[in-house]
């Protein structure tokens, strides 16, 4: 599904990634732990070729060359990126979003179909329908935010995903609706997960295959569960 | 919705929810009782006087995307009215357009609010200047006015308030920029290539200060 080789990103003035190697399969979650500042989100972001970074190595989804790919184009090879804080975007709704997606896409709903399977998702994640014809994430809580972001999820239908510290601005009643939601999904289509996290709590609820701990740039250690409690217990300045 | 063929220099309207169709140079407007009113006027000149008479509110909903060259709007506020003009253009031709809001009896809730984005080699400016009179009490003037430059495209805007009143809350802000780096990154992940991205972010811009009646008939048209 996903290889990353020798990632190395760097700013003007600061190496963020150093030689970063990871593999994920098809359906397998994985974990990334780290502490504050260590390039997590950067991780994500690069992923998706977002062009504020230098970047060095190289990324494979499905045994093709993504590195350099266009960001939308990532996304519609299926890569879902759900961050921490999702942007607001004034003047446009999300259906006019969804719908414009959907369409590049080459999956073409007509009006009722994408009606119907939209208020299908709300009424599942319990949203009010009318989050459809809301600005993204305007004027949202945290939990809404996330929420509207999970009918992007339900409705675009990727085949990797990737939670960048969704947990975060979240209560634990809201953690437990989000993630909830995810692992329907990934009952139904069985994506790979990235999930980025500086807590276990989240995968109390999205148990991870593997989790790896992200230091100094690169991965210091890999294990199973387990060492999201070894983390939690002793910290990560012990690792 | 009602259509209203404006014909005449002065023109009163009554309560009405409508679409106005400006077909003089200068109008003079009179806003009597609670209106909403949409407008796309194509006039390359036009100035404007809207005349908001006490107790009465109106919405006002002006939208462009042709070429105009200069609008003067002279907005009048009278005793215990309530007043939002929200104007959204897209010009890809040199334009000036001017605002004054005129807030000289008591009472008045004054929400000015303008989107603008200037096209290839276009040059908009805009100048919105508020007047707060003396001795004028209980008033509330809000300016929000935004400017989008695209391609070699500039916005210059020019917010002034004049208060000559102790008791009034005025805020203004007005910014102008590019096309939102992080917008267009987010919805490139959502895998909309850059021009429907950017044509998103545009029409959102324009919409956002308009209402739902005003922004199906924009997707109509357009």
């Amino acid at each position: 599904m996903l290889n990353i080789k020798n990632l190395s990103v760097d700013t003007e003035d600061k190496k963020i990634l150093n030689n970063l190697n990871l593999n994920i399969n098809d359906g397998e979650i994985h974990a990334i732990m780290g502490p504050n500042g260590v390039g997590k989100s950067t991780l994500c972001k690069v992923i998706l070729n977002d062009k504020n970074y230098k970047k060095s190595g190289t990324i494979i989804l499905n045994d093709k060359d993504i590195t350099n790919e266009e960001t939308y184009q990532i996304a519609k090879d299926g890569v879902f990126l759900l961050n921490q804080n999702p942007i607001e975007l004034e003047g446009i709704t999300n259906a006019e979003m969804l719908r414009t997606t959907l369409n590049a896409q080459g999956k073409k709903l007509n009006i009722f179909e994408f009606s119907k399977k939209a208020k299908e998702i709300c009424n599942e994640l319990n949203i009010p329908e009318n989050f459809l014809h809301r600005e993204i994430n305007l004027g949202m809580s945290g939990g809404e935010k996330k929420k509207n972001e999970l009918i992007h999820l339900w409705m675009l239908e990727p085949s990797f995903i990737i939670l960048d510290e969704i947990d975060s601005g979240l209560d634990v009643d809201a953690l437990k609706v989000v993630s909830e939601s995810i692992m329907k999904y990934y009952e139904k289509f069985k994506p790979s997960i990235l999930i980025i996290t500086h807590h276990k709590k989240i995968l109390e609820y999205i148990k991870p295959d593997f989790v790896h701990i992200l230091k100094d740039g690169t991965i210091k250690k890999s294990g199973d569960y387990s060492l999201a409690n070894y983390v939690e217990e002793n910290g990560f300045n012990n690792i | 919705m009602n259509i209203i063929n404006i014909n005449t220099n002065d023109f009163e309207i009554n309560n009405e929810n409508c679409k106005i169709i400006i077909n003089n140079d200068e109008v003079n407007l009179r806003i009597n009782g609670n209106s909403t009113i949409y407008d796309f006027n194509e006039c390359d000149n036009l100035k404007l006087k809207i005349d908001v008479l006490e107790n009465s509110s109106l919405n006002y909903y002006m939208f462009s995307n042709n070429k105009f060259k200069n609008k003067i709007i002279e907005i009048n506020n009278y005793e215990n009215s309530i007043t939002n003009f929200n104007y959204s253009f897209i010009n890809n031709d040199s334009c000036k357009l001017i605002i004054n809001n005129n807030i000289t009896k008591n009472n008045i809730k004054s929400n000015i609010r303008v989107r603008g984005v200037a096209l290839e080699n276009a040059t908009a400016i805009i100048d919105s200047n508020g007047r707060v009179t003396e001795k004028t009490l209980n008033n509330e003037f809000n300016e929000d006015l935004r400017g989008l430059n695209l391609e070699n495209g500039f916005i210059k805007i020019n917010p002034n308030m004049f208060i000559d009143s102790n008791d009034v809350i005025a805020n203004h802000n007005s910014t102008i920029g590019n096309i939102n780096k992080d917008y267009l990154f987010y919805l490139n992940s959502k895998g909309i290539e850059n021009n429907a991205a950017k044509r998103l972010i545009i029409s959102g811009f324009l919409k956002s200060i308009l209402n739902s009646d005003m922004n199906e008939i924009i997707d109509k048209n357009n």
